[in-house]
This record gives C-alpha cells, sequence and structure tokens, in this order.
C-alpha cells in the first residue's frame, strides 16, 4: 500500500468520512526472529482519548514508537492523520507530540530553557516561543518552576514537564508511553485531570497505560494487545460486553425462599449457571443477548419474592485479566 | 568484600572492553617491534635488549594511560547509579569497598599485562637480551601499575561523574608519574651511588635525574650499557632498586585506598549542595561581565543550531574552549616575543600542542551524544521535526566553533613562525586542518556506535591517526614491492609523493567522509545503542 491509496488531510473533501488520527494496517515489527508487533489493525478517531493496554513487552511502546515515527515497522503500514509514518515522516513528526516512558530531560538545564530548545528544534519562531512556553508552563501547572532546575523538580514535575515538551507544537495527536507511572496519587489524578482539558481542547491522545481502572473511566475507547497481537479494539462500553463470556446478575431473595428460587432458574434454558452465595443468588446467564429480565419474571410467576436484582459489573482490570494469558514475547 | 569481586569480576567478563583492551596492548606492542624493525633493525648492536626497551616503554605508557582510564569509573559509576548506597546498606564497609574493586580492577590490569607477556619471546630471540633487564623492566612496570591504580581510584572516589573522573584521573596519573620517576631517581641515586663504575661522574641532581630518566625509559641505549658494561654488583643494585620503588608505589597504592575510603564514607549520602557551595558556583560558572552579550549570544546560537547549543551551553565545554584558547595565546604572545625560541624544535613542540587539542576534540566529540543517549533525549530530538543530517551537523558546526578560536590562533602562529623562519612547510598545516575537520566526525560516530566513552575516544584516535598511517605505510611498501625499488623512494618519487598526500590528506578524507555517510545511516535507521 502507499501513500497515494490513503486520503490525507488536504486532500479530503467535505462528502469523504473524517480521516482516523491513526490507522495501522498489517502493522509488523520484527527484532531478528523475535515478532514485536504482529500485523496490528488499529484505528483512532479524531478527538478520541484512547487507552492502549497491554502487559510488559506486548508491543505497546513499539507501536507508540513506530506512530512517533522512531522506528520503521518491518512491514504494514501506519498513517498519523493520513500522512504515512514511514514515507511522510516529516509531516507526522509536525502533527505528533510523543511523550516516551522516561524523562528525556536535561537535569542541568532550567525549566524554560528546556522548553525553549526543543521549540528551537520544533522551529518555532522565537517571538512566538515565549509565549507558548509560557501558556504549556501555565497548562500543566508548572509556571512557578519556569526557573528551576529540572534535576530539582520532583517525578511528578518532571512528568508534566514532558507533557509541556510534547505540548509546546501544539500538536494535534498525542502519543503518552505510561505518563502517569511511577506518580503519586495526586499526581496521577492531576495527570489525568489535564489529559481530560486536553480532550476537551481538540487533542487526540493515545495513552498507554497498566493502572487500568483509571484508564475505564478516562478513555471512551481502548484496545487490548497481547505478544503484539490486538485483542480488542473499541469502545470502554462495550468491552466488558464482548470480551467476557457470559453476564452474571446477583439476586436477593429471602433466605428461606432460596431453594426454591435456584431450581426455578435451573430450569430456564437462557440460565447457563445458578449458585448460592450467602445471601444471594448468583444468575450466570447464557450470554449477554440474553435478556436478564426473565430473572424476575421466573422468580415472580413461581412465587418467590424478589428483594433485588442487579448486574454484575465487570471492570476492566477484571476484563483485562480474563482475555490475557500475561504472555509476553 | 568477596561478594563485591564476584560481581565486579562478573560484570568485567561480561564486558567485551576487557577482551579488546588486551588485544588493543598485544597490538601495540607488536606494532612497536615491526616498527623498530622497520627503522633500526640494521644498526642494532643487541638487537634483543634494544627490543625490549622499545616494548618496555609502550608497556609504561600503557600503564600510564590506560590503567587510571580503566579504573577512574570503578566506583564513580556506582555512585551515578546509586547502588553505592546499596553497598553501605549492607554489612561491608568502605574499605572493603574500594579494595575489592581496586583488586579487581588491578588484576584486569594485570590481565593487559599477561596479554603482552607472550611476545617477550620476540627480543629473547633477537639474543642480547638478560633475565636482569627482565626483571629491572618488571619492576618498574609493578611500580608505574601500583601509582597508575592509585591515580584511578582517587579520581573516582572523588567524583560521580564520569568526565570530571577522566579529567581528573588522567591529572593525577601525570602527577603520580612524577612523583614515580623522582622516587625511581632517588632509589637508584641511593642504591647504586657506591657502585657506579666511575665515581664522581655522577654528582648533581640533574645528573641524577638525567641517570634516572635514561634508566627508567632506556634512553641512549642505557640499558645495554648497564647489563652488558656495568659490575654485576651494580646491575644487581639497579634490579633492587626497581622493586624497592614498585614496594614504595604498593605503600601509596594502599594509603590511596585508605584515603577513597575515608571519602567515600563520608560522601556516599546524597547530600545537597552546601550555601557555600552553590555560592562558590554562582561564582565560578555563571558569567559575570557582558551577561546582556552573553544571552543574546546563547540566544542566536539556538536559532541557527539547537543541536551545537547544547555543547555551547555547558560550562565545562565552555571552559575547556577557553582553556585551550587561553594556551594558544599564551603561546602566541610568546612567539611575537621571542620568535628565535620556537625556530626548529620549538614548532615541533607546538605541533605536540596541536595533537593535544586534536585529542581534546576527539574526547569531546566521542562523548557527544553520550548524554541525550543515556537520559533518552536523542530519541525526543530523533521525533522532532529536525532531519538526521541536521542532527550531525549542527553536533559538529557545535564541536568545530567551540575549539575554532584556538585552532585559528595556533594556525596564525604557525603561519607567523614559518614566515619568521623562512621555511614554509603548508603541508603540516594543511595535515592538521584536515585532522580538525575529521575528527568529530569520527568521534560522533562512534559515540553511538559504542556505550563506552573510552573506547570511543580509543578508537577515534586509531581510525584518525593510526589507520591512515597504516594504509600509507602498507601502499608504500606495496608499491615498493611490486616496483622492485626496494624501499628508496628515489626511484620512483612520484609514488612516494602520492603516498605522502594519501597518508596525511586523501585517506583521512575519505576515512571522514564514509563515517559521516554511514552515521547519518544508522541515525535514520536507528541502528545504535539506546541507553
Amino acid at each position: 500500500m502507499t501513500t497515494e491509496t490513503q486520503p490525507t488531510t488536504e486532500l479530503r473533501t467535505p462528502s469523504a468520512p473524517p480521516v482516523p488520527a491513526v490507522q495501522t494496517t498489517g502493522l509488523t515489527r520484527t527484532y531478528g526472529a523475535m515478532v514485536a508487533l504482529n500485523a496490528l489493525d488499529l484505528t483512532v478517531q479524531r478527538g478520541d482519548l484512547f487507552g492502549f493496554i497491554g502487559s510488559n513487552g506486548a508491543g505497546k511502546t513499539t507501536t507508540l514508537r513506530i506512530l512517533a515515527t522512531f522506528l520503521a515497522p518491518s512491514s504494514g503500514q501506519a498513517y498519523v492523520l493520513g500522512h504515512d509514518v514511514v514515507r511522510d515522516a516529516d509531516a507526522v513528526r509536525h502533527v505528533i507530540g510523543y511523550m516516551p516512558d522516561f524523562f528525556g530531560v536535561y537535569k542541568d538545564m532550567e525549566v524554560t530553557e528546556y522548553l525553549d530548545f526543543f521549540g528551537a528544534c520544533y522551529k518555532i519562531p522565537t517571538a512566538q516561543r515565549e509565549k507558548t512556553v509560557a501558556d504549556v508552563l501555565e497548562l500543566v501547572g508548572l509556571s512557578e518552576k519556569k526557573g528551576a532546575l529540572i534535576g530539582a523538580l520532583s517525578r511528578g514535575m518532571q512528568q508534566r514537564l514532558g507533557l509541556a515538551r510534547v505540548l509546546i507544537h501544539d500538536p494535534q495527536l498525542l502519543l503518552l508511553d505510561e505518563p502517569a507511572s511511577g506518580l503519586d496519587p495526586r499526581a496521577r489524578i492531576e495527570m489525568m485531570a489535564i489529559l481530560q482539558e486536553l480532550q476537551r481542547m481538540g487533542k487526540t491522545i493515545i495513552i498507554s497505560s497498566h493502572i487500568l481502572s483509571e484508564l475505564q473511566t478516562l478513555c471512551n475507547r481502548v484496545a487490548i494487545i497481547e505478544k503484539g497481537r490486538l485483542i480488542y479494539s473499541g469502545p470502554v462500553t462495550g468491552v466488558t460486553q464482548q470480551l467476557s463470556e457470559s453476564r452474571t446478575m446477583w439476586a436477593k431473595v429471602p433466605p428461606e425462599q432460596h431453594a426454591r428460587a435456584i431450581e426455578l432458574l435451573k430450569a430456564r434454558p437462557e440460565v447457563r449457571g445458578v449458585e448460592e452465595l450467602q445471601d444471594r443468588i448468583k444468575v450466570t446467564l447464557l450470554n449477554h443477548e440474553t435478556d436478564p429480565s426473565i430473572i424476575s419474571e421466573t422468580l415472580v410467576l413461581g412465587g418467590v419474592k424478589l428483594k433485588g436484582l442487579r448486574e454484575d459489573e465487570i471492570g476492566l482490570e477484571e476484563v483485562f485479566m480474563r482475555v490475557t494469558k500475561g504472555e509476553t514475547q | 568484600m568477596w561478594p563485591v569481586i564476584l560481581r565486579e569480576l562478573r560484570a568485567n567478563s561480561r564486558r567485551w572492553t576487557t577482551y579488546w583492551l588486551r588485544l588493543l596492548a598485544a597490538a601495540a606492542v607488536l606494532l612497536t617491534i615491526f616498527l623498530w624493525f622497520e627503522t633500526t633493525r640494521s644498526m642494532a648492536r643487541q638487537p634483543g635488549s634494544q627490543v625490549f626497551v622499545y616494548m618496555h616503554r609502550v608497556v609504561l605508557a600503557i600503564v600510564w594511560v590506560l590503567v587510571p582510564l580503566m579504573m577512574c569509573d570503578c566506583i564513580s559509576s556506582e555512585r551515578r547509579e546509586g547502588t553505592l548506597g546499596l553497598l553501605f546498606l549492607t554489612n561491608l564497609r568502605a574499605r572493603q569497598i574500594v579494595c575489592a574493586k581496586a583488586f579487581v580492577h588491578l588484576l584486569q590490569a594485570l590481565t593487559l599485562w599477561a596479554a603482552i607477556i607472550p611476545i617477550i619471546v620476540v627480543p629473547l630471540l633477537l639474543g642480547g637480551l638478560s633475565w636482569k633487564e627482565i626483571l629491572f623492566s618488571f619492576g618498574w612496570t609493578l611500580g608505574s601499575l601500583c601509582l597508575a591504580a592509585a591515580a584511578g581510584i582517587a579520581a573516582s572516589a572523588a567524583s560521580s561523574n564520569r568526565t570530571r573522573a577522566v579529567i581528573s584521573a588522567m591529572c593525577l596519573s601525570g602527577g603520580f608519574f612524577l612523583v614515580f620517576a623522582a622516587l625511581g631517581c632517588g632509589a637508584l641515586a641511593l642504591a647504586v651511588a657506591r657502585y657506579f663504575p666511575v665515581p664522581g661522574q655522577v654528582a648533581t641532581v640533574d645528573q641524577w635525574i638525567e641517570m634516572g630518566a635514561a634508566l627508567l625509559f632506556g634512553i641512549n641505549e642505557a640499558w645495554t650499557e648497564v647489563f652488558s658494561g656495568t659490575t654485576p654488583l651494580f646491575q644487581n643494585a639497579a634490579v633492587l632498586a626497581t622493586f624497592a620503588v614498585a614496594l614504595v608505589c604498593l605503600l601509596l597504592l594502599l594509603a590511596v585506598i585508605a584515603l577513597a575510603a575515608f571519602q567515600i564514607r563520608r560522601n556516599w549520602q546524597d547530600k545537597p549542595k552546601t550555601t557555600r557551595q552553590t555560592q562558590m558556583e554562582h561564582v565560578f560558572y555563571s558569567p559575570m561581565f557582558l551577561k546582556g552579550l552573553f544571552r543574546r549570544w546563547m540566544r542566536w546560537s539556538l536559532e541557527r543550531n539547537p543541536i551545537g547549543w547544547l555543547e555551547k551551553r555547558s560550562w565545562l565545554g565552555r571552559i575547556a574552549a577557553l582553556i585551550w584558547l587561553s594556551v594558544m595565546i599564551s603561546f602566541a604572545s610568546a612567539a611575537a616575543s621571542y620568535a628565535t625560541v620556537f625556530s626548529g624544535g620549538g614548532l615541533s613542540m607546538l605541533n605536540a600542542l596541536m595533537w593535544m587539542l586534536l585529542i581534546s576534540i576527539a574526547y569531546v566529540a566521542a562523548g557527544s551524544f553520550r548524554r541525550e543517549r543515556e537520559t533518552g533525549a536523542l530519541e525526543l530530538i530523533l521525533v522532532s521535526p529536525l532531519r538526521e543530517r541536521e542532527i550531525i551537523l549542527g553536533r559538529l558546526r557545535g564541536i568545530w566553533s567551540q575549539f575554532l578560536p584556538a585552532f585559528a590562533v595556533w594556525a596564525a602562529v604557525i603561519i607567523y613562525l614559518y614566515s619568521w623562519n623562512n621555511q614554509w612547510e603548508p603541508g603540516v598545516l594543511l595535515h592538521f586542518a584536515v585532522i580538525y575537520l575529521i575528527i568529530p566526525v569520527v568521534g560522533l560516530y562512534f559515540s553511538l556506535r559504542t556505550r563506552a566513552v573510552l573506547v570511543a575516544w580509543a578508537a577515534t584516535l586509531v581510525l584518525t591517526f593510526g589507520l591512515p598511517q597504516l594504509i600509507g605505510t602498507v601502499l608504500y611498501r606495496t608499491i615498493g614491492f611490486v616496483f622492485r625499488s626496494g624501499y628508496d623512494p628515489d626511484l620512483f618519487p612520484g609514488w612516494a609523493k602520492g603516498t605522502y598526500w594519501s597518508t596525511w590528506f586523501v585517506i583521512p578524507l575519505i576515512i571522514g567522509a564514509s563515517l559521516f555517510w554511514r552515521l547519518e545511516v544508522n541515525l535514520r535507521r536507528r541502528s545504535f545503542s539506546l541507553q
């Protein structure tokens, strides 16, 4: 596939579908005999706050490095806002901001000096640079530290500085590799708040993280990757439905009616399993399409007093643990 | 202490430099023998003895240069990586840590020496070499090893910064060498005074220094004269003196180990800078005069060349450039005042100064991308819109411009002295200009190829200075062999001239151009070791 087959941002007509922020097709990267990425097909729409989940060594960093033009893929294609990451790397570099999983700072530089240097690397005009530096420092909450030596900043502040560096040239797509790793709870929450603010500002953000509970609340879409292969890509709300094999409901009935309720529910073909756990009954439905109202209907018609019925909410962490085997390359 | 020794031994065994350095040492000695055969074979009275003296000098040079460099990062790297504190949290004592480190690195240095020992068979087979001469050399080398190791350990204990450790180690090595030479002269004076063949011939301090230096380095066939033309008593006294010096050097090494242990016991914990330190840094590291001009100049540099700006903004880089400029200006003013002093041999001194400048540029270039690699900043620069060629040229321009004032002053002095002496040799000037151009390219190439700065530095020097000479010599000999002209350049003056130009200009330029190309390709393919 060549760049000609992919519509670029400039060439897009009003009637054409919007160009995705990221699109990869059969993206593969090998290191000798080891396959780090195996035919990855991934699409990230503009404006998404996209969570990229996987075990250590699953291929997340390799994917982000390819999208950031730091690595070339062994085969397959990757497009960032319509630009081929191999053939049109220069254009890609202007529209992305890449934050690796390390700081990449010069500890003997002052905060503004560091941002000034990267501003010069991004060829931002001098007159504009001073204001831009002040703005990004304001955004990440480092204005008060602008004259401080980077070596004297805390880990959380250095992480924020990394985010400020990413924003210095106002990129449309942010590629953030473990931006919250090693941060204390407050710094992590603040970092997540900044990311939400950036999404509101119209940035597309791809964030790889191990803190799945935060990704669940932060991201609107996620992808799960294992051993270089994509397992799931889609909305966060759908991930539990698609990836969990069955649907679990909890029914609360009087203790003396437990036996009767279990008998009734086991007779239904839509029910895979019934289990009594303390004062509640766990009902596993056959699949996600099964209407949970059959439980209430069965119990009420069978003369059992139903005190409560709720669905078991599976978190992203549980889904992740279920669908991955923890295998690395 | 044993766990530290085991860890160090394991770590050393996994480093490829451990093996390559041995090979390098043996190769250097073999090259010396080859050069000796090329130059003075026909004139030698006792060839074995003379070859052995050459070998001894190379071994001393290797010991005084390589051993401090090998040892200077042994403690500082632990401090830098934060593992020194972990060692102190165990039952280990500071002295045990330093002793273990010193022991392993001394062992490693001894293996360098062991790699050379089999080559002794060459002078032995050539004949004229006595076992006393071997012992004499052994004694000097042993003493040198101890003091060179002491220099490395002292530098390593004093700093956590690798560059500072290297510079301190080399300075201390120079100082300790003077101590060693003084000890050697003193020991010889004390030990052999009674047995000296011509009483009264060596009476003054100058004469003792002259004799000591001659016996230390085997100058003017001093060894041949001593070991074949003096009494056995005198010979035994000389050999014993070397071992006495070695013993004193060993004691000095132990004292330095104790001092280093004391120092790291006091400073192993991270301590914030004191107010006095901060004030001192403010006074000495910050510009005091023409601050506005300095800021404007730095901003201008940043706009024009951000990658080169990184070199200029470091105070260490600015100081190095300023020191070289002041040295050159001192020589320029001396040359302007006493031009006669610099005629003849004085010009060689200026050339030696330029060699030293080039060697220091090689070090700067060889460590140039190290920090960016270690911190990961190189990855960030590579995903910025700067192209690979811009990054390379930016850094090259930074290094060239850093040392350009010193080079320009040197060139002006040389041109002035040439015109004053009426001996115009543009070839020398042009050769140094070519090396000045290519040495940062070679250094940058190796700074991305290898993680160890010292290896990168050594490779830069070998490729810039050694390889053209080797290719030139092989070319010259091959042509001589093919045309059966022997080694007489008069028979084929054109070839001789061609070889001269190839060796001094064409081959270095080809090396520079090809490495620039490889550097760009490597950077584009990201085929270099990160972190």
